[in-house]
């Protein structure tokens, strides 16, 4: 498992990243998300051993991850920004990474290559960024690490292809125990495959907990009563967070189990009632947005 | 091959050799174009010259390379640290920092000697073939031995570079600043003595910094001290050896504490930042300061400095907001840091100028003018007798107790200033006078002034010392030659004929007696005698007489005697110096005794020699009109 305790990082005088806590379990995906500057990129710098805390720790299976060759043999990382070496081809820089992790599966990377389809002798500077980033996948899964993070991996990668990525991460966390720390601003995937998700703002943790727990207990309510007083006494007991009218039709955000929101609109006899749980990109607008217009383009 | 406690990892290093291998055959294609190829295509005498040319590290191009292959090779191995991408990718693979470090290292100093540990393999092979010619002409270097000793300075020479060239690859944040940086950084001990050289001569009076550029100036880095003819002492190997080594922990303790989101600033660490700045703006204040203080005063260091915030500031901060609070800060101490330094030198806060020795301290001390104009040249040999050391301080204290003695710019006393020859000839003339004391603990101390003539003239300590038995002056080694195996070369000086045009060079004599036979042999003898009673005839008040634009000739002695090849060398400098003829086996089999000796119209005897011997029209002529007539 991934553990972070009390991670805080200033740089030139400005705060990083501030007693931060994170916990990934083994064989699940963490998907990191928050709006840009809240510290992402600084945290990952923390996991994959780059950066040194200025305080806090920062683990892997109990272990530092800061100068841990241990720990970085069994970690892969797909940055944002992709590095090779100039004039490198793909079974150049294979042959590097092979004489870097003992752990790395030459099957598996001829299989991929087949399987994504990519140039071996092309010269990887040369290729497109989609292409860059498939090569960086095929180099690092055939690592066969026990941890992956990956920032922004299916940024510049075409539909087809992104399921296949994620196909193989699924995969390998299903029959090996991967762990996996992801982040990307594309919510709609992050919600199809995080098992759970911390949001990051200004540097701090600000939610972190299983996808459906944050999901599941959050609430975009529509109703419409006979009067004011049954839509009063409706919304009385609940625990709403945000309410709005649009002529006759109440808008609003409700946390609670569903169905003791439904039970008690149903005891108002609303004329219109339509209840939907928040995606996760309305839960991110409307915990890092706060802001009346955030909001109405989650009601609306 | 990757190992938790590992230092190197060979899968690094056989990468960086796959990826850097152009720069390291670029530099060994180099070195065979200057050496091998043309040993190989050129016949004796080139062979040997191209030998001795790289040995030597006399060759122009290959010298270069010394620097530009090592600061190329730390560029590219070190260049993941200055970009952000990089930089985090190598220290996201499983690399310790202390492996990336040392296996970087290691590659590209391999990669830096790799080109000259060949050529010497090369050279050593292509030995056997210019083996004779370097016998007969210099047996040094005919050997083996030579080739290795070429190899050990080479090794000396990279390994510093390159690791001051690491060391600037850890401080940096961008490949473009490392790459000055480490340029700068090899000469920066060199460039600070220079500058402290340059305040000396320019505040400091009777500060002479001749030596000290040849002492230490070149010694403070390998790379320049291949341009001294001794090449390297094993003392000096080892101590630049160990220098490197210095350095390359320094580095290596930084790179553990480097902070990778730093990648793109120019300087990583803060204080090199300031450091730097400081260098920067220290040096152009000082240089522009130094240079042209004489024409716009102190504002010139204010010019240099404010040049050089500008521009050391835009440098560090990567920005052209340069007046920010911080910024200026910086600048405020910069400004204070210099202006303490041109006041410890203006004011003599170091005492430099009133110091002078305790003569119960001093074991010798030298006493020259270089007032050829004034007929003193080459008067005084070194004075070792107590009395007249204590005689010659007595003197020195009496110069620098009264600044206004010696802190004229002696440009003011150039011949310019001086319209006639009537006004030329007072005794307020300047002088030239170098007083080096060799102190009993083995150290020196040397001042050199530009004095009133008049100061000398009267200086009863002064007048006692050329009338002391122990002051025999020229006359001591003219004693020791005779007219066989003398060679004679005769200069003029201020001398024109009636016509107006210059009489100058005469070469009338040479050692070849079966050339000129015995009458040439008894002028050279004549001419000898001359010189030889003129010396003992010079009294202290005679040196003063010499107006300074009067006619003279130099005359040019080189005797040459048999050497004793079991004996050890020994050389003398001063009024008189020598050096030594060897055979093909390295061993003195003729010494050489040289000096110069000054002739005016009070050199009556040498004059008359001259009018009667068999010279030609020209030199009869110079030596009538240096006796007075024309």
């Amino acid at each position: 498992m991934i553990n972070v305790k009390g991670l805080c990082k200033q740089f030139d005088g400005f705060q990083a990243l501030s007693n931060l806590n994170l916990n990934v379990e083994k064989g699940s995906i963490y998907g990191l998300i928050g709006v840009n500057g809240s510290g992402k990129t600084t945290l990952i710098r923390h996991l994959t051993g780059v950066l040194r805390p200025d305080s806090g720790t920062v683990q892997m299976d109990g272990q530092d991850v800061f100068d841990n060759i241990g720990i970085k043999q069994r970690l892969g990382y797909i940055p944002d920004e992709l590095f090779f070496f100039g004039s490198y081809s793909l079974r150049s820089m294979s042959r590097f990474y092979k004489g870097l992790y003992p752990r790395w599966n030459e099957d598996r990377y001829d299989a991929m290559v087949e399987d994504f389809g990519l140039p071996e002798r092309g010269k990887l500077a040369r290729f497109s960024k989609g292409m860059q980033k498939q090569a960086q996948f095929i180099l690092t899964m055939s690592c066969m690490p026990d941890f992956l993070v990956l920032d922004e991996p299916i940024d510049g990668l075409d539909p087809l292809v992104r399921r296949k990525v994620w196909k193989y991460v699924v995969d390998d966390v299903a029959e090996r125990g991967l762990t996996v720390l992801v982040s990307s601003h594309n919510l709609k995937e992050m919600e199809g495959i995080c098992d759970s998700i911390g949001i990051l703002s200004a540097g701090e943790m600000k939610i972190e907990r299983s996808l459906d727990e944050l999901t599941a207990g959050i609430h975009k309510v529509q109703a419409a009563f006979h009067n004011q007083e049954d839509a009063d006494r409706a919304f009385a007991g609940l625990n709403v967070v945000h309410r709005e009218k649009s002529g006759s039709i109440e808008h609003l955000i409700i946390r609670g189990e569903r169905e003791a929101v439904e039970r008690a609109v149903y005891a108002a006899d609303p004329i219109i009632f339509d209840m939907l749980p928040l995606s996760l990109e309305e839960v991110f607008i409307f915990e890092m947005g706060g802001e009346n217009d955030d909001i109405k383009s989650i009601l609306a | 091959m990757t190992s938790r406690a590992s230092w190197l990892n060979l899968a690094l290093i056989r990468e960086n050799f796959k990826r850097f291998w152009p720069l390291m055959i670029g530099g060994l294609a180099f070195w065979l174009v200057c050496g091998p190829f043309a040993l190989a295509m050129g016949g004796y005498p080139y062979s040997y010259h191209f030998m001795r040319s790289i040995l030597r590290h006399l060759n122009p191009a290959p010298v270069l390379l010394n620097i530009a292959l090592p600061v190329a090779m730390a560029v590219s191995c070190f260049s993941y640290l200055h970009r952000s991408n990089s930089s985090g990718v190598m220290h996201t693979m499983p690399f310790s920092r202390r492996s990336l470090f040392v296996s970087n290292y290691v590659s590209g100093l391999a990669m830096s000697l790799a080109p000259v540990v060949i050529i010497s393999v090369i050279l050593l092979f292509m030995r056997s073939g210019v083996e004779t010619l370097f016998y007969d002409s210099d047996p040094v270097y005919a050997t083996g031995t030579a080739i290795l000793r070429f190899l050990l300075e080479e090794f000396t020479i990279i390994t510093f570079v390159y690791s001051v060239s690491v060391f600037a690859a850890v401080i940096s944040g961008l490949s473009v600043i490392h790459t000055l940086t480490a340029v700068a950084l090899n000469f920066i001990c060199p460039a600070l003595f220079l500058l402290m050289m340059g305040y000396m001569e320019v505040y400091e009076y009777g500060f002479t910094g001749g030596s000290l550029l040849e002492d230490f100036a070149i010694r403070m880095n390998p790379y320049l001290l291949i341009l001294g003819e001794d090449g390297f002492s094993a003392k000096e190997v080892c101590f630049y050896v160990l220098i490197a080594l210095v350095i390359t922990v320094a580095a290596y303790l930084l790179y553990k504490l480097r902070r990778l989101e730093r990648a793109g600033d120019s300087y990583v660490f803060s204080p090199a930042r300031y450091i730097i700045g400081f260098l920067m703006v220290f040096a152009a204040s000082s240089v522009t300061g130094l240079v042209f203080q004489g024409e716009i005063g102190y504002a010139a260091y204010v010019l240099g400095f404010v040049v050089g915030y500008i521009i050391a500031q835009m440098i560090v901060t990567r920005s052209t907001k340069i007046f920010t609070k911080q910024c200026l800060a910086s600048g405020l101490v910069y400004a204070l840091v210099i202006a303490a330094v041109v006041c410890v030198f203006r004011l003599d806060l170091i005492g430099y100028q009133k110091r002078v020795p305790d003569p119960a301290k001093v074991q010798s001390v030298t006493i020259y003018s270089n007032t050829f104009d004034m007929g003193l040249d080459g008067v005084y040999d070194e004075i070792s007798d107590p009395a007249n050391i204590e005689r010659v301080t007595n003197f020195h204290r009496q110069i620098v107790a009264d600044p206004a003695n010696y802190q004229k710019p002696w440009t003011s006393y150039s011949t310019a200033e001086y319209g006639t020859v009537d006004s030329r000839d007072t005794l307020e003339q300047p002088v030239s006078l170098q007083l080096t004391y060799a102190m009993k603990n083995g150290r020196t101390l040397t001042r050199d002034y530009w004095i009133p003539a008049r100061m000398l003239k009267d200086s009863a300590d002064m007048r006692d010392v050329w009338n002391s038995a122990e002051n025999i002056g020229i006359a001591r080694y003219l004693a020791e030659m005779d007219a066989k195996n003398l060679a004679i070369t005769i200069e003029g000086y201020n001398l024109t004929d009636a016509s107006g045009d210059q009489l100058s060079n005469w070469e009338e004599f040479d050692d070849d007696n079966y050339a000129i036979g015995n009458s040439g042999l008894s002028d050279k003898q004549a001419l000898l005698d001359g010189l030889k009673k003129d010396a003992t005839m010079i009294d202290y008040d005679s040196l003063f007489e010499n107006t300074g634009y009067e006619p003279s000739l130099s005359v040019h002695l080189d005797f040459r005697m048999p050497a004793d090849p079991t004996a050890p060398e020994d050389y003398i400098s001063g009024n008189a110096w020598n050096y030594y003829d060897y055979d093909g086996e390295g061993r003195p089999i003729y010494k050489h005794l040289v000096m110069d000796v000054n002739v005016t119209k009070r050199s009556v005897n040498t004059l008359n020699a001259l009018l009667n011997m068999n010279v030609s029209d020209d030199l009869k002529l110079a030596a009538r009109i240096i006796a007075g007539g024309k």
